[in-house]
């Protein structure tokens, strides 16, 4: 037997040596979606955030700050999902940059570095100072070039963001010309529409310079580069860069499968007081109550004083008494990865920053329709999914004309303080299904550092005891195999201590 | 002629005897003799060593005499690698042979179950006692952390597979997969020798580093020569669950003692004040007496009840759920067997039957045996024969853990009637009606609509010719023997949750998948025989073995059923498949010499080369060698006595590798999920076009083969007319290079790394004891000690991973660690002091501590004791066997605390402390009293997972058999028996029997949660020959 008949014989008949790149984006596509954004790291940060109450099991201890904020266990899955990703759009950015069957595909080259910068910057948001540069790199053999990757500074992975983000929206310019073909529907976002991504990269640009706005050199002209970046991107909602494939059979909404099968959160009581308190009209169709457990039916509760909300902190470890969020159950919503409403929120936000008050506010009117549009599909996507008992149908009503008189009666306390209610808004309007709660994590962590997180008045007792995770802590698998991430983790108790360096912090 | 039963051979250098004389002979190569007696002369006697002495009536012309082996004494004949007989006494190493008498005492028709307990240095490590469950049999300890630790199952010459084709993974959901030992039938067999050391197996190669089970069934051979024997044999057995956990019946449903109808706690009020409820107490107006209790006194309603359609309003009682849910298992074994011998031939056709129902309901395993051995000789040089064996296996299971049938039965509050009131609501079957919410399934529901099945048709067996000569010489004798065997099965599972399920995707999910496999076997051996001079002989063994796998899965998964009562795949809404196709190729050339001297000093060397197709390019070849030496001492003339008839020492040292399965790296399709999903939310194909990324597992192309050194030594003496016969063996293995898939940092990209890292040692003391101290034609004692120690060490893992990861949870797990005994587990510790006191929080409770090895699995030691005792006609045989120390995690037994159904947790009026200290250091003197209190207390320990953690030593009696032989002439015998088997007699666990647990892996004995439970029982057979 020679070693050619031995190699046939052990050639793996099932899965290919080679894909073309552009499948490889199907699938970071998908996993960005729905294991990065809408998974783990945005329920952990719903909670911390106080969109929900962590009420049972995990999101429970997460919610009493016991041991999941610091442990290295708790954020190992999302954390390993983003690398994969990143490892896979740096073979496909390879590929498209020099297989000759692949070249020339640069619409498909633009879509993999923007989501390479995507992915990149949510784990330095989270994490602060991460692998980056020697993550995922792999040698000739598909060995690990880097077994243990080396930490890169928070600032340095936003620089390669940002040059990411450049690189894409030029590429983005060109066309699909590779002999390997256009993307195509391999792109589920966009069918592979380059003027769309184009606006999508300068969305992101927007959010990102934001994110680092508090350590700019040139605060008024990175604001200003914020705005146009702004303008050059998104026209509507129907520009937005979500995943909107889950059809609620067979395909879930990630937030929605998890509370099928884990039933952890209850509604937050610091939230819906908020609301409340500004006779928002969300309160009054957003909240459920499970009527049978044994038949997982729920009655809709439109009266926001009968909301049995769980006290953010101090909730009962117990199931089904609590009431849910609606969205918490919106099977077949979209995963936003970068919303309209967000695109204008950020808009209002520097307006506000700038003083330009009444831009500001006709900028917040266009982004809280946005974001009652974008609750309404995700309530009536629940509406579809679960079996309601109860006198009434449930029913949802956040129309243009809802918001409308909502944003008008809060003029006045707007023009108290009108950064303070941009923000407050922008909490509140990713408040759902969407994934969205780790941009608001990073709003308020942002606002923290500079001295203004009481803008959005969280709620958790344990908060002032030091006990608000102002950052995520590593993943096991390289706080376990990665040296230097080890020594960077510790005992895990800095995650309560020492904010990213946007924050204020120095890693 | 002389001839030996066990083998068949002839029988050289016998002594031929005329009884009460001097004048007699030895038997030549061929074991024949001839003899010229005096007409008086009546009687011959006939012995050879290793062999009854056995006396013949004299008689003209030729004469054929058989003798039986001795099984006392330690010159028997025992099978070794590639089937050759060799003297017990002439190897250098331990094995230790079983034959079918004492494998089949007790009527097991599990092979896995019916050697527990009667052979040292080997661990059987049992999942439960269901039909048809997987069990782990390891010998002298693991050599891989994740891969296979099964030994090599050779039945007549055919290596054939014993493994599971599908793991349990992770161990926390889903049903047990057996192993395709399973497909043996214990009837059929006429011995087992196992090769436990790596010098015993080294023939064999890469694949023997577990060492080998040596199966020979039975053939005729041996057999007077004459007519047919037919033997029939028949047993039923009744199962019952080995232990019943102790459950309170004084609470009802409900937590901090306020009645809940839907809480899956029973921490509610006392059962016998339901009736007071305000909201469901018949005693008091409440809506659902419309406000009037002059009807319901002394009733409460249970809306479960009125969903079923019955009067909701009954008086409480408690209910012994746990004991209505299982019924008696029956299990009939049918077995019919035609065996003849002759001149030219002989033949062995034997049919057998299993049939088994589980002790759950809708469990149960079916297999049909049907097996042929022919052998010819077709001159004095040539010799042919096949054995063939067809086998149907199906067996119908549930899954554990945490989706498993037994999560709504042993935590099911004993004020509600499980077992009385519908498991689905009225006139709709699909909608579950249970006691508790969430997305447990109602266990009733269960057995009407979720099934989880597997079913293999298997063919296995081989052909062979064999060519020998003496080259007309007296000292030589060439044996060239050829063979063709192949092992084919296909096994398919489906696994259905039905319409209606909650814990699955909506609306049911089926998933059908399965294996065919073939593997083809050939092999070549020369053996050649020198008998040099009286003082010295020698053995060559050359051979080529080439062996060919190719197996093939299908998968295919379907859910969301269209509408209810048809759950089929064409029902399905969505669907996905997969299919593998795989091909291993092993060619192996091999060589063995041995010389002896004087029956004194025993030499032995082999060596084997293997070429493996699953190894990278470069590193497909390797070399095993092994040494072994066997001193018998008592052949020395000064050392003769009458006290120590015989004594041996032997030594060997041999090394053994195993190979990874590698791949060159590939992409996959993934799906998503992760450990929050109890269903898989999102896969491809979406909108028509699937996705693909590098697969989480990179394979290292440098990859060599683990290597496993061992030593042994050992001794082994007869003491008194061979009346006493002790062995001690030790071994020291060191494994290195291990293959395993490295634990990866995440920021690679990659999870894990196929590559080679590790170190394992182990080091096994053995001793057998046995005696026979009462020997007499009417009477007959003897007993067997079967003692082992074997302590597995993981001594390092590859760089930066502290820990593998084998099942269980994220915390507690089962894993193995550097520096502990393999396995161990891992997770949440309690809270505790440098003094190791408790430290308890203002409430007085105690606190979760850093997560750490909560407890280590492998025993100390484990004992098995045999005893047979014959008084005239009746034979009385019983299998004792205790393992000391290993601990579990027990999950049931734990949450039955937790859920307050426990006995313990019944005990809940009083008061205790829990001992310790407070946070200032203070003995801790808070007082945790009344239900509340212990409810509190119970939740709190059941996050700390080393209160889970249990003690698995046990003494059980694994059989106990009494047989009478109710006739006994030439022409017919009839037998009868009566067996009881695993009566558990004591052990360390509060609740439950230690050897029900999660995993057909390495995790296998230290993880149990709403595992199947384990089973005793008690049985009548018959066996009629003639």
């Amino acid at each position: 037997c020679t070693d050619s008949i031995m190699d046939d014989i052990n050639r793996d008949r099932n899965h290919p040596e080679n894909v073309p790149a552009k499948f490889l984006l199907t699938e970071v596509i998908t996993s960005t979606a729905f294991n990065v954004t809408g998974g783990d790291f945005s329920l952990y940060a719903s909670v911390y955030i106080e969109h929900e109450t962590g009420i049972f099991g995990q999101m429970y201890n997460a919610d009493i700050r016991n041991g999941e904020p610091n442990v290295a266990t708790t954020y190992n899955n999302a954390w390993n999902n983003a690398y994969a990703n990143i490892k896979t759009l740096k073979i496909a950015i390879d590929k498209l940059e020099n297989d000759p069957f692949e070249q020339g595909n640069n619409v498909s080259l633009g879509i993999a570095k923007v989501l390479l910068a995507y992915n990149g910057a949510i784990l330095t948001d989270l994490f602060g100072d991460v692998p980056f540069v020697q993550a995922g790199e792999i040698n000739p053999d598909n060995t690990p070039k880097y077994m243990q990757p080396k930490i890169d500074k928070q600032e340095e992975v936003y620089k390669e963001v940002f040059q990411l983000l450049d690189d894409a929206v030029i590429l983005f310019d060109k066309k699909d010309e590779g002999s390997s073909g256009a993307i195509g529907r391999n792109d589920y976002i966009y069918g592979g529409d380059a003027k769309i991504w184009k606006k999508a990269a300068y969305a992101l640009k927007a959010r990102y310079m934001l994110h680092v706005l508090d350590r700019s050199a040139d605060k008024d002209a990175d604001m200003q580069t914020i705005l146009t970046c702004v303008d050059n991107s998104f026209a509507s909602a129907k520009d937005e860069l979500k995943f909107a494939v889950y059809n609620g059979s067979s395909q879930l909404n990630p937030y929605a499968g998890f509370t099928m099968s884990r039933d952890a959160m209850g509604a937050s009581k610091s939230l819906v007081d908020k609301m409340i308190a500004l006779n928002d009209p969300r309160a009054k169709c957003s909240f459920m109550q499970c009527t049978d457990p044994r038949n997982y039916t729920f009655e809709q509760i439109t009266d926001p004083a009968k909301i049995e909300t769980a006290p953010n902190g101090e909730p009962v470890q117990t199931q089904f008494k609590y009431s849910y969020s609606m969205p918490s159950l919106a099977a077949s919503a979209p995963t936003q990865l970068m919303s309209y409403h967000e695109l204008m929120f950020i808009k209002a936000e520097v307006l506000a920053r700038k003083g330009q008050n009444d831009d500001a506010y006709i900028t917040l009117k266009s982004a809280i329709e946005a974001a009652f549009a974008n609750l309404q599909n995700s309530i009536k996507a629940t509406i579809d999914y679960c079996d309601f008992t109860g006198d009434a149908d449930p029913a949802v009503d956040l129309s243009k004309t809802v918001a409308d008189a909502y944003h008008t009666a809060l003029k006045a306390a707007f023009d108290t303080d009108p950064l303070r209610m941009v923000m407050l808004q922008k909490y509140l309007s990713f408040f759902g299904s969407s994934g969205e709660s780790v941009e608001a994590y990073n709003d308020y962590r942002r606002l923290k550092g500079e001295g203004k997180e009481d803008y959005i008045d969280l709620k958790n007792p344990l908060n002032v005891k030091e006990k608000f995770p102002l950052r995520y802590g590593y993943g096991q698998s390289d706080v376990s195999a990665n040296q230097e991430v080890k020594k960077a983790f510790g005992n895990g108790q800095y995650v309560y201590t020492e904010p990213v360096w946007w924050a204020g912090g120095t890693r | 002629i002389v001839i030996s039963q066990s083998d068949g051979l002839p029988v050289v250098g016998a002594t031929v005897v005329v009884k009460g004389s001097t004048s007699g002979t030895i038997t030549d190569i061929d074991g024949k003799f001839s003899l010229n007696v005096s007409e008086s002369a009546k009687t011959l006697v006939v012995s050879f060593i290793g062999m009854k002495k056995q006396e013949v009536g004299i008689k003209k012309g030729q004469m054929k005499i058989t003798l039986l082996p001795d099984e006392r004494s330690l010159d028997e004949v025992v099978v070794t690698a590639m089937g050759i007989s060799r003297e017990k006494k002439a190897l250098g190493y331990a094995v230790q042979d079983i034959n079918s008498d004492l494998l089949n005492q007790a009527s097991n028709a599990d092979l896995a179950g019916s050697l527990q307990g009667k052979v040292a240095g080997v661990q059987i490590t049992p999942s439960s006692g269901m039909p048809g469950a997987s069990s782990q049999i390891m010998i002298r300890g693991a050599r891989s952390f994740t891969g296979d630790n099964s030994p090599l199952y050779v039945i007549d010459g055919l290596p054939v597979n014993s493994t599971y084709d599908e793991s349990t993974l992770d161990g926390v959901s889903g049903a047990d997969f057996s192993n395709r030992a399973i497909d043996i039938d214990p009837n059929d067999i006429e011995s087992i020798d196992i090769l436990k050391g790596q010098a015993a197996s080294a023939l064999y190669g890469i694949r023997a580093s577990n060492g080998v089970i040596l199966i020979t069934t039975k053939s005729g051979r041996g057999l007077a020569k004459g007519k047919p024997q037919i033997t029939y044999s028949t047993s039923v057995s009744f199962d019952k669950i080995s232990r019943y956990p102790e459950l309170q019946t004084m609470y009802a449903q409900g937590s901090k003692g306020v009645y809940d109808p839907t809480s899956s706690m029973s921490w509610g009020p006392k059962i016998s004040d339901l009736p007071n409820d305000a909201n469901y107490g018949g005693n008091v107006a409440n809506k659902y007496n419309n406000f009037n209790p002059s009807g319901t006194q002394g009733m409460y309603y249970v809306p479960q009840r009125a969903a079923a359609g019955l009067n909701p309003w009954v008086k409480p009682q408690a209910y012994n759920n746990v004991k209505e849910f299982f019924r008696t298992g029956v299990t009939w074994n049918n077995s019919l067997n035609v065996a003849q011998a002759t001149e030219k031939a002989n033949y062995s056709f034997s049919l057998g039957n299993s049939d088994q129902s589980g002790i759950i309901p809708s469990t149960g395993m079916k297999r049909y045996n049907a097996k042929g051995t022919v052998e010819v000789k077709l001159n004095s040089n040539w010799t042919t024969g096949f054995s063939a064996n067809y086998v149907n296996t199906s067996i119908d299971k549930l899954p554990t853990a945490n989706d498993g049938i037994l999560a709504t039965v042993f935590p099911a509050p004993p004020s509600y009637d499980l077992a009385g009131i519908p498991a689905h609501i009225a006139n709709n079957p699909y909608v579950q009606n249970n006691y508790r919410g969430g997305s447990f399934e109602a266990a009733y529901w269960m057995l009407d609509n979720v099934s989880f099945d597997e079913q293999t048709s298997r063919f296995y067996g081989n052909a062979y010719a064999n060519y020998k000569t003496k080259f007309h010489t007296d000292n030589h004798t060439l044996n060239v023997k050829y063979q063709l065997g192949t092992d084919a099965y296909t096994t398919d599972f489906e696994n259905v949750w039905g319409y209606g399920s909650k814990g699955s995707s909506k609306n049911g999910q089926i998933e059908n998948y399965g294996w065919k496999s073939v593997m083809l076997n050939s092999l070549l051996t020369v053996n050649y025989d020198w008998k040099i001079n009286s003082d010295w002989s020698f053995n060559a063994l050359l051979g080529n073995e080439f062996i060919q796998n190719n197996r093939l899965r299908y998968y295919e998964y379907g859910d969301s059923f269209n509408f209810p009562g048809w759950n089929h795949i064409q029902n399905a809404t969505s669907k996905n498949n997969e299919m593998r196709d795989l091909t291993n190729r092993t060619v192996g050339f091999f060589g063995s010499a041995s010389a002896s001297y004087r029956n004194m000093l025993y030499l032995t060397v082999t060596g084997r080369n293997d070429y493996v197709s699953n190894m990278p390019t470069g590193n497909r070849s390797f070399f095993y060698p092994s040494v072994s030496a066997g001193f018998v001492l008592t052949e020395l003339e000064s050392l003769k006595n009458d006290v120590v008839n015989f004594a041996k020492i032997r030594a060997s040292y041999a090394e053994v590798g195993q190979a990874g399965d590698y791949f060159n790296n590939y992409y996959y399709t993934p799906s998503y999920g992760s450990g929050f999903y109890m269903i898989t939310p999102l896969m491809f194909p979406i909108n028509g076009v699937n996705g693909f990324k590098p697969y989480y597992v990179v394979f290292d192309p440098k990859l060599k083969p683990q290597n496993t050194q061992s030593y042994e030594f050992g001794f082994d003496l007869n003491f008194l007319d061979n009346r006493i016969g002790l062995s001690y063996t030790f071994s020291r293995q060191n494994v290195k290079d291990q293959i395993f898939e490295v634990p990866l940092a995440g920021s690679t990209g990659a999870q894990s790394m196929l590559t080679n890292g590790g170190r394992i040692h182990t080091n096994a003391h053995e001793i057998t004891l046995s005696a026979n101290p009462v020997r007499m034609k009417n009477f007959n004692w003897d007993f067997a000690f079967n003692w082992s120690k074997v302590d597995n060490y993981v001594d390092a893992l590859a760089d930066g991973v502290e820990s593998i990861f084998l099942g269980g949870f994220a915390t507690p797990q089962v894993r193995a660690g550097i520096g502990d005994k393999f396995p161990v587990i891992y997770g949440n510790s309690y809270m505790r002091n440098e003094k190791g006191e408790l430290i308890v929080d203002d409430k007085g409770l105690p606190q979760i501590g850093e997560a750490k090895v909560i407890g280590s699995v492998s025993p100390d030691f484990r004992l098995g004791f045999n005893t047979s005792f014959r008084v005239y006609k009746f034979t009385l045989s019983a299998v004792l066997d205790w393992k000391q120390g290993g601990h579990m995690y027990g999950g049931t037994e734990g949450l039955l605390d937790f859920y307050g159904v426990s006995k313990r947790s019944g005990d809940r009026e009083g008061s205790f402390i829990v001992p310790g200290v407070k946070e200032n250091g203070q003995p801790n003197d808070i007082v945790i009293s009344g239900p509340k209190g212990y409810q509190s207390y119970y939740e709190t320990i059941n996050d700390i997972h080393e209160a889970a953690v249990y003690e698995t030593s046990f003494v059980k009696l694994r059989e106990l058999a009494l047989s009478y032989q109710v006739l006994n002439k030439p022409w017919l015998n009839i037998s009868v028996n009566a067996f009881a088997r695993n009566i558990l007699l004591w052990t360390a666990m509060p609740d439950f029997d230690p050897e029900s647990s999660q995993g057909n892996t390495n995790m296998s004995g230290a993880f149990e949660r709403f595992s199947l439970p384990a089973t005793s029982s008690y049985g009548l057979g018959l066996t009629v020959k003639f």
